[in-house]
């Protein structure tokens, strides 16, 4: 029997609070139909390593996340939960400690970088006095399919930049999004805190207008679908330019220099191929730590696979036990989200998207050549690599009916540029196609943004979005 | 008859070479007429470039400077494609010729070089490349470390014995090649010998407000007075050394912790006024961390005790005479470790003991004392032993019988932290916590990840006890870090009265291209760091400020004035009062005169940085 205000858990509208004591954390998941409303009242807490304010209501939607905090906290919530739940053996103490082994190595840099110091005390150059450059750690996450890499990988980002670092974050999978959507590669410096309520994507991207929290900026590369096996060679190529990107800002800011860089790596670790992807990783973006998250045998693997490496530091952690296993189902829902937020933004901080009509004549698509006759070459005897050095990685799309509903990447390249310069190119952003009309030769497209069809290359991946 | 392009090119090319052998010292028709004819056959300008590095190449060691003026002259007026043309093989053509010159051309060439590295106002990026520079200044940095140590090697007497003692710079086979350089007899030719020093490289080692510079470190002097000059002195060739030792052991953590010390500590002891005490301890420091690398840099030595006799005399062909001439004679007696060595030297053949250097830490402390560079002359151990702890105020590390251990890193860290001689940015209780970090416990390393340090989330929350009540961030309780949270919440302000005031609607923007995104460092921020320098507060690049934007403007507008370059030499020699550099001259081409740009003169004729006046209100 229902009796109102007899205090029956009516899941809509009670106000329910939960006490965490120190050192454990309270996990939960919030449906993508719902809205969880959550509020800090006492102590402090954390989201993945970003800290919680005490008072403001903080909204989530389509959320697995877990509150962490280091001394307790008392928490007051209200909305509709798929699953809550304590405990009190939480990962974080782990993973904070190897933050503060990577702080050591940053606050050593940070005192060896000439550079950096002037520009932090604003003293200026010291004839006579050596210049010296330093970076921090460059950290690459490896680990089994949901262990916990791209949490990790905020948790450790976040706790630098409340330290005040700024280090820079990449994504290297292109199924989940840094800050841009499915299908990409991306990085991008977190001088200012994530943004809790969109976790799920590391914070937001800018908008055109102000944000409560400074939006950051990402340099994106597109590669077009949600595994690199799906086309080796190119994925390397996006990766390394992006590798470009990181190392020439490492160059010129030297407070991202001494932060160091975080770096989310795919989750297939298939020794033949993924050990391969694991070397180029490594070599382009000059890793210098490797964490292994939960898997021993990775571990060693790369322990000795390294061993001869006097700089390479490899360790491991454990799997956070609060890590949530999805399917494919919901990589799906969750994409589709990803690109419905692009467009429209979330229901608190609305966006507006503009229709375009266009002649297909103007429209320069391309796609990535997809090499199915190649089998990868690390399964290759070796000195047979099988090089594509001819084959370009792009091939010219015909604009047809194909397109219907595609997610197209527009890049920073124009149509008379050679293959090779857009296959290079980053991306500028997205545009979603409406409609086909190939008797009237038009086109119709949904941009993020009110201008004119931008009259630059396209590239389309694997992706559709249905309104 | 039609003459192809490719003739009419290669006409161009001989006949500017021809123009360059003109050029045998600075004169500034020359060069400028050499500018305009580059600025004229823009089409030529590939073999332009290439008659100009040929010509620095191959021409007199003593013509070199005033062609590297004309590259300078027209990269800087002309600017591409001839920047890019030279930058290309300017590592090349510029340490090519650094090799060849004499200390006073050198250290022309330092304030050349210096010039390349400031932005170029129309552009606000320095005249080339990033990386190009970057490569030369490393150079430059190595030769200039190494000349270093070269001298401290002069100071040694090793009349006789010195051709069987390597000098320090002076390194085998597989060993760091960048030491090598300076030493190398191939590129230092007996001839190019300068006559006198003028200058050379003692003004290069100057601290900011001492006289005498580098000098000063060798002139004899009490021990006691220990300056500003002869610590930053000690402290680049400590750096020079922890630098050598990383490269040895790339994975040494502590050496790591050791070198960032040691580089904040030059910027703190260059910078900042510091008191006797002061300086005192931080000498003892040093001291002890002289001796531990000391004997790092002896025992590997010894590994290549073979490399010691080829070092022909004419290496140090274009050290400092002067130097040279006050030389006291002392050959170092076998074995001289042991004095400063708290722990026994390792065991070695003694044969390769015979050709040792003395200790390291003997060459750095020895020219300060008086004792060692006016009396000691073939002092045995025990005297040298007297004679130092005669000294007072000389700390020894023999006498604090302190394990020299790898915390010694550690340890220098923290105490020059509690002394409040490292701004670590916290204030000093939370400089204990930071000592906690940089602690030899905290590591990399599985052991250390595994074991739960509560303890150390004080880092995480305590050490930032002030709160953003709207979004949570923390901020350190420090001078500066009280204003990074005012102009963030000035932020918040804004951000909020904009929403509040801006009723369109929000669309998702582009994302940044590579070029805007690797420059974006300021746009990431809310509060910028530069402006909580200046002490102003206009902070905020939520969509573009205002006050920054006019600001730029105003820069870029002050940075194009010029006036003539003054005719008077004293003046042409004075620096920028608020900067103190130089000002640079170049060629206008509006004004067909040598000018320095960026230059603003008062009404009494004191000549101000454009930029600097406006930065400090003068303007
Ligand atoms: N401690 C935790 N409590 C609750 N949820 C968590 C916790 N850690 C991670 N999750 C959730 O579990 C899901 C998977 O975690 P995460 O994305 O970090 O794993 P991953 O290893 O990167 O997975 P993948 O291999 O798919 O990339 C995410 O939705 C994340 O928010
Ligand atoms: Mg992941
Ligand atoms: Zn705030
Ligand atoms: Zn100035």
């Amino acid at each position: 029997m229902d009796l109102p205000g007899f205090g029956h858990e009516s899941k809509n509208s009670n106000i329910n609070t939960i006490s965490l004591s120190a050192e454990s954390e309270w996990r939960f998941e919030v449906g993508a139909d719902a809205t969880v409303n959550i509020k800090i009242l006492e102590g402090n807490a954390e989201i993945f390593g970003t800290e919680l304010a005490l008072g403001p209501t903080y909204h989530f939607t389509a959320a697995k996340l877990s509150i962490y905090t280091w001394r307790g906290c008392q928490i007051e919530w209200e909305g509709e939960l798929l699953a809550e739940y304590i405990s009190d053996e939480s990962a974080m103490p782990m993973y904070a400690n190897l933050h503060f082994a990577l702080e050591k190595l940053r606050a050593q840099a940070a005192g060896t970088d000439t550079q950096y110091i002037r520009k932090e005390t604003g003293a200026t150059a010291t004839p006579g006095q050596p210049e010296t450059e330093a970076e921090g750690p460059k950290v690459l996450i490896i680990g089994p399919r949901f262990s916990g890499k791209t949490s990790l990988a905020k948790i450790l980002t976040a706790y630098a930049s409340k330290m005040g670092r700024s280090p820079i974050a990449v994504s290297l999978d292109p199924k989940e999004s840094l800050l841009s959507l499915p299908g990409t590669v991306s990085a991008a410096s977190f001088a200012t805190m994530m943004d809790v309520e969109e976790m799920e994507t590391w914070g937001s991207s800018a908008t055109t207008g102000p944000m409560h929290i400074p939006p950051k900026n990402p340099i994106v590369y597109y590669f077009g679908s949600d595994s690199p096996t799906d086309n080796i060679p190119f994925y390397k190529a996006v990766m390394n330019r992006l590798s470009l990107a990181v190392s020439s800002r490492i160059a010129v800011d030297p407070k991202a220099r001494i932060s160091g860089t975080i770096i989310d790596a795919t989750g297939i670790l298939d020794p033949k191929v993924g050990y391969d992807l694991i070397d180029t990783i490594a070599a382009d973006f000059s890793v210098n730590v490797i964490v292994t998250v939960g898997n021993e045998r990775l571990y060693n693997d790369l322990l000795k696979r390294y061993q001869s490496r006097k700089d390479m530091n490899v360790v491991k952690v454990q799997r956070s036990g609060g890590v949530v296993e999805t399917d494919a189902t919901y990589l799906r829902s969750m994409q589709q989200r990803l690109f419905k937020q692009y467009f429209y933004g979330k229901p608190a901080s609305p966006l507006s998207a503009f229709t375009v009509t266009t002649d297909i004549s103007a429209f320069t698509v391309y796609k990535r050549a997809e090499q199915a006759r190649l089998v990868s070459s690390s399964v290759l005897p070796i000195g047979s690599e099988v090089t594509s050095a001819k084959e370009s990685l792009l091939t010219k799309t015909v604009v047809s009916a194909i397109l219907q509903n595609s997610i197209l990447a527009l890049l920073y390249a124009n149509p008379n540029d050679t293959e090779d310069d857009i296959a290079e190119s980053s991306v500028m952003g997205f545009v979603h196609v409406l409609d086909v009309d190939e008797t009237k030769k038009k086109l119709k497209v949904l941009m993020p943004i009110k201008s004119r069809l931008p009259a630059q290359v396209y590239l389309m991946g694997n992706y559709h979005y249905m309104e | 008859m039609v003459t192809s392009l490719q003739e009419e090119l290669e006409d161009i090319r001989q006949e500017y070479a021809t123009s360059l052998e003109e050029l045998t010292f600075n004169s500034k028709p020359i060069i400028s007429n050499l500018t305009i004819i580059a600025q004229e056959n823009m089409q030529a300008a590939e073999v332009i470039a290439r008659a100009i590095e040929d010509h620095i190449g191959k021409c007199a060691p003593g013509h070199k400077l005033p062609v590297l003026y004309l590259l300078d002259s027209i990269c800087k007026n002309v600017g591409s494609p001839y920047t890019t043309l030279f930058g290309r093989n300017l590592y090349r053509t510029f340490t090519g010729a650094y090799t060849l010159v004499n200390d006073s051309i050198r250290k022309k060439m330092h304030e050349l070089f210096k010039t390349w590295k400031q932005p170029v106002p129309s552009t606000g990026q320095p005249l080339f490349a990033h990386e190009t520079l970057r490569r030369i200044e490393s150079y430059l940095t190595k030769a200039m470390s190494a000349v270093l140590e070269i001298q401290q090697q002069h100071q040694q007497a090793r009349p006789p014995s010195f051709r069987s003692t390597p000098p320090l710079g002076q390194t085998g086979p597989g060993q760091e090649p960048s030491r090598s350089y300076p030493a190398s007899s191939a590129s230092v030719p007996a001839s190019m010998a300068p006559s006198t020093s003028a200058g050379g490289y003692d003004s290069y080692f100057q601290a900011p407000d001492t006289g005498s510079g580098y000098k000063s470190y060798a002139e004899v002097k009490p021990a006691s007075a220990i300056t500003k000059a002869s610590l930053t002195a000690d402290l680049s060739m400590l750096i020079e050394l922890t630098r050598e030792k990383i490269e040895d052991h790339p994975a040494d953590v502590d050496a790591a912790t050791q070198l960032s010390a040691l580089t904040q500590l030059y910027q703190i002891v260059s910078t900042s006024e510091l008191s006797g005490s002061q300086l005192q301890t931080i000498k003892t420091e040093l001291d002890v961390l002289a001796n531990d690398l000391g004997r790092y840099k002896s025992n590997k030595r010894k590994a290549h005790p073979d490399h010691s006799i080829l070092s022909p005399p004419s290496k140090r062909a274009w050290n400092s005479p002067q130097l040279d001439q006050q030389v006291p004679v002392w050959t170092p007696p076998v074995a001289t470790q042991p004095v400063y060595a708290s722990t026994p030297p390792p065991a070695v053949n003694s044969l390769s003991i015979a050709g040792l250097q003395p200790d390291l830490l003997a060459q750095l402390l020895i020219p300060q004392m008086p004792q060692q560079q006016q009396q000691p002359q073939y002092v045995n151990n025990s005297a040298l032993t007297a004679a130092l702890a005669g000294i007072p105020g000389l700390v020894l590390p023999v006498q604090q019988s302190r394990q020299v251990s790898a915390n010694d890193a550690a340890a220098l860290l923290a105490s020059l932290m509690s002394a409040g001689l490292i701004n670590t940015g916290l204030s000093k209780p939370e400089n204990k916590m930071l000592e906690k970090l940089m602690g030899s416990d905290v590591e990399l390393s599985n052991k250390f990840i595994q074991k739960p340090r509560s303890d150390l989330v004080v880092l995480l929350y305590d050490s930032l006890p002030l709160l953003c009540s709207t979004c949570g961030r923390r901020f350190a309780d420090t001078e500066r870090d009280r204003k990074v949270r005012d102009a963030h919440l000035d932020w918040h302000f804004r951000v909020n009265k904009r929403l509040r005031d801006d009723s369109r609607g929000q669309s998702r923007s582009w994302y940044l291209g590579e070029e805007a995104w690797i420059q974006s460092a300021d746009a990431d921020a809310d509060v910028n760091p530069d402006d909580i320098n200046d002490g102003k507060d206009k902070a905020g690049t939520d969509g573009g400020d205002v006050n920054n934007a006019e600001l730029a403007k105003k820069m870029q507008e002050v940075s194009q004035r010029y006036i003539s370059t003054p005719k008077d030499a004293a003046v042409v020699n004075t620096p920028c009062p608020i900067c103190m550099e130089k000002f640079k001259s170049v060629w206008n081409e509006k004004a067909e005169d040598w000018v320095w740009m960026n230059a603003v003169q008062n009404s009494n004729g004191k000549i101000y940085h454009g930029t600097c006046a406006l930065e400090c209100g003068l303007i």
